[in-house]
């Protein structure tokens, strides 16, 4: 690893893992860093197979989704600990997502981006009726324990800051070992011309398999300790369309495909929407933030289309 | 002796459009053999179908004498047949060594990847010198090297190229073709898509196809001197 990316992540990792002792420090902004280090864990996930393995899928808040709720319905009904439903819960994510590559990788075209969509919206409708097991609209909550560490539930926001930065530095560094890893190579042949990946020997449906479990695995991980820190999950926020479209964004921000961008991404979405959302409220415009919110999306895609870490790298390279 | 490849009676379809009718030859090990035709006679058709990458609606394929019906694209290609696409695909956002690392394969007795790469660098030198740039931002010729060089990686029995000259201009197509004949004097043979009849320098042996079909087949001196090929693609 560079020294310089060393000295920059590792600085702006210790930076953040310190804001909590920041004497006097309102708690609700060490909610906010938690919420942004759960949407870049997201986009982290969503990245290894979208950015590296060129595979859209369009909604991947089931795999979010179903690891919440699996975990908080095995911590509810059968008080196994959210630190081994973890396990449980990323592997069930995992193969869901072997199920919906099975019927769909091996056809060309858009039908997995929509499969995953369709399978979303789906697990939404069974989440909504399946009253018994999800608690229906209202969704679950996890049974309340009080500071109780071997139940993954604290008073403050502070743990949970410190936990999720963990993962975020866990998947920042994967996603840098997995783009020069064999794996990584075969998925980001197939992102780049699928038929010459084919001729040139990689198995291109077992590359899209496996990809596609770990990002799955990785989006369950981040809807667990989504759980955790709320208490809470309802079919809107596991399997919505706004949570699917959420998790694109911090890649396509920062940059499809790069360790660095869905990081820079993240944080940059979520400094934009809580300044928005500031504006709004102070000149009282009700909804003005999101449009503005869209509005600087849309020119990020427009005119930075490779994200800003494609930005910064054209500024950074020399003519030869 | 068992033909390297063997094709019989094959046939496709592209929904109900039929691509390739009848069509049969073989190859065998060592030699070159041209696959001559226009634009959408259908040679596309068969080094994809060949290669796995399109399912035959009749005939059969055969290398080494075992059946490749059915297998999927990579299993082709780890059975000693690779294929070089069209166009020169490489992969524009990887480095010249990680596009030859793709395609490399751990085997039990073969070589390392370090070593394999280091033999592919040694045919063409112009790729050592460029290992860590992006394969995208190479010349024409030189990601056609990379990408002949990425179906080498495995030293396969038998090369199918499609259309290596596509594109290029003259000179340095017949640096392809002179370095194609260094590796067919290596002993891997050739199946070459062309158009370019220039091709049939290297050939041993070869074909034309016709709206599918096999309009003429035989040795290099045959469709050298028949009326049709020199009309058609020797401009004499």
């Amino acid at each position: 690893m560079r020294r310089r990316d060393l000295l920059v992540g590792g600085g702006m990792a210790l930076a953040v893992a310190l804001v909590p002792f920041i004497p006097g420090i309102n708690s609700y902004y060490i909610s906010v860093i938690v919420r942004a280090l759960t949407f870049i864990m997201l986009g982290q996930a969503w990245n290894v197979i979208a950015g590296l393995g060129g595979q859209l899928s369009l909604g991947h808040g089931v795999f979010f989704g179903v690891a919440a709720y699996a975990v908080a319905f095995l911590f509810n009904g059968f008080g196994i600990s959210p630190w081994l439903g973890l396990w449980v819960a990323m592997a069930l994510s995992a193969l869901l997502a072997l199920l919906i590559g099975l019927a769909t990788f091996r056809s060309r075209g858009v039908y997995f981006a929509l499969a995953t969509v369709a399978i979303s919206l789906g697990f939404e409708k069974v989440a909504r009726f399946l009253t018994a097991y999800t608690g229906g609209d209202a969704g679950l909550a996890v049974n309340f324990r009080g500071t109780a560490p071997w139940a993954m539930q604290f008073r403050g926001p502070a743990p949970f800051l410190w936990m999720d930065l963990v993962v975020v530095v866990g998947f920042y560094l994967f996603t840098r070992w997995l783009l020069r890893s064999r794996l990584g190579l075969r998925l980001q042949a197939v992102r780049d011309d699928e038929d010459a990946a084919a001729a040139s020997g990689v198995d291109v449906f077992a590359t899209k398999m496996v990809g596609f479990a770990i990002s799955a695995a990785m989006t369950g991980l981040a809807g667990v300790l989504h759980v955790q820190f709320y208490l809470a999950i309802d079919p809107g926020t596991a399997f919505g369309l706004f949570q699917a479209i959420q998790i694109q964004l911090p890649a396509l921000i920062g940059g499809l495909g790069t360790a660095a961008g869905p990081i820079l991404g993240g944080a940059i979405a979520i400094l934009l929407s809580e300044a928005t959302n500031w504006w709004a409220t102070v000149s009282k415009l009700q909804g003005a933030d999101t449009l503005v919110y869209g509005v600087v999306l849309l020119g990020v895609v427009l005119f930075a289309p490779a994200g800003v870490m494609g930005f910064l790298r054209r500024k950074r390279a020399t003519p030869r | 002796m068992t033909a390297l490849l063997e094709v019989r009676g094959l046939s496709v379809s592209y929904g109900g459009l039929r691509a390739l009718k009848d069509v049969s030859f073989s190859v065998a090990p060592g030699e070159c053999f041209v696959l001559l035709g226009a634009n959408g006679a259908g040679k596309t058709s068969l080094l994809r179908c060949i290669g796995g990458l399109v399912r035959p609606v009749a005939g059969a394929i055969s290398g080494n004498g075992l059946s490749l019906l059915g297998l999927r694209p990579s299993a082709i290609a780890h059975r000693g047949i690779a294929h070089v696409p069209e166009g020169r695909r490489v992969f524009p956002h990887l480095s010249v060594f990680e596009n030859l690392s793709v395609s490399w394969l751990r085997r039990p007795g073969g070589p390392t990847l370090p070593d394999a790469v280091e033999r592919i660098y040694g045919m063409f030198p112009r790729l050592a010198e460029r290992r860590h740039q992006l394969a995208g931002t190479l010349s024409g010729g030189e990601q056609q090297a990379l990408a002949i060089g990425r179906g080498l990686m495995n030293s396969p029995s038998l090369l199918m190229l499609d259309e290596p000259s596509l594109g290029l201009a003259p000179v340095i197509t017949r640096q392809v073709f002179s370095q194609l004949n260094s590796i067919r004097e290596s002993g891997i043979a050739l199946l070459l898509v062309e158009q370019n009849a220039s091709s049939l320098d290297l050939a041993t042996r070869g074909l034309v196809l016709a709206n599918g079909s096999v309009a003429l087949a035989g040795s290099r001196d045959n469709l050298r001197d028949s009326a049709f090929v020199r009309r058609a693609y020797l401009g004499l």
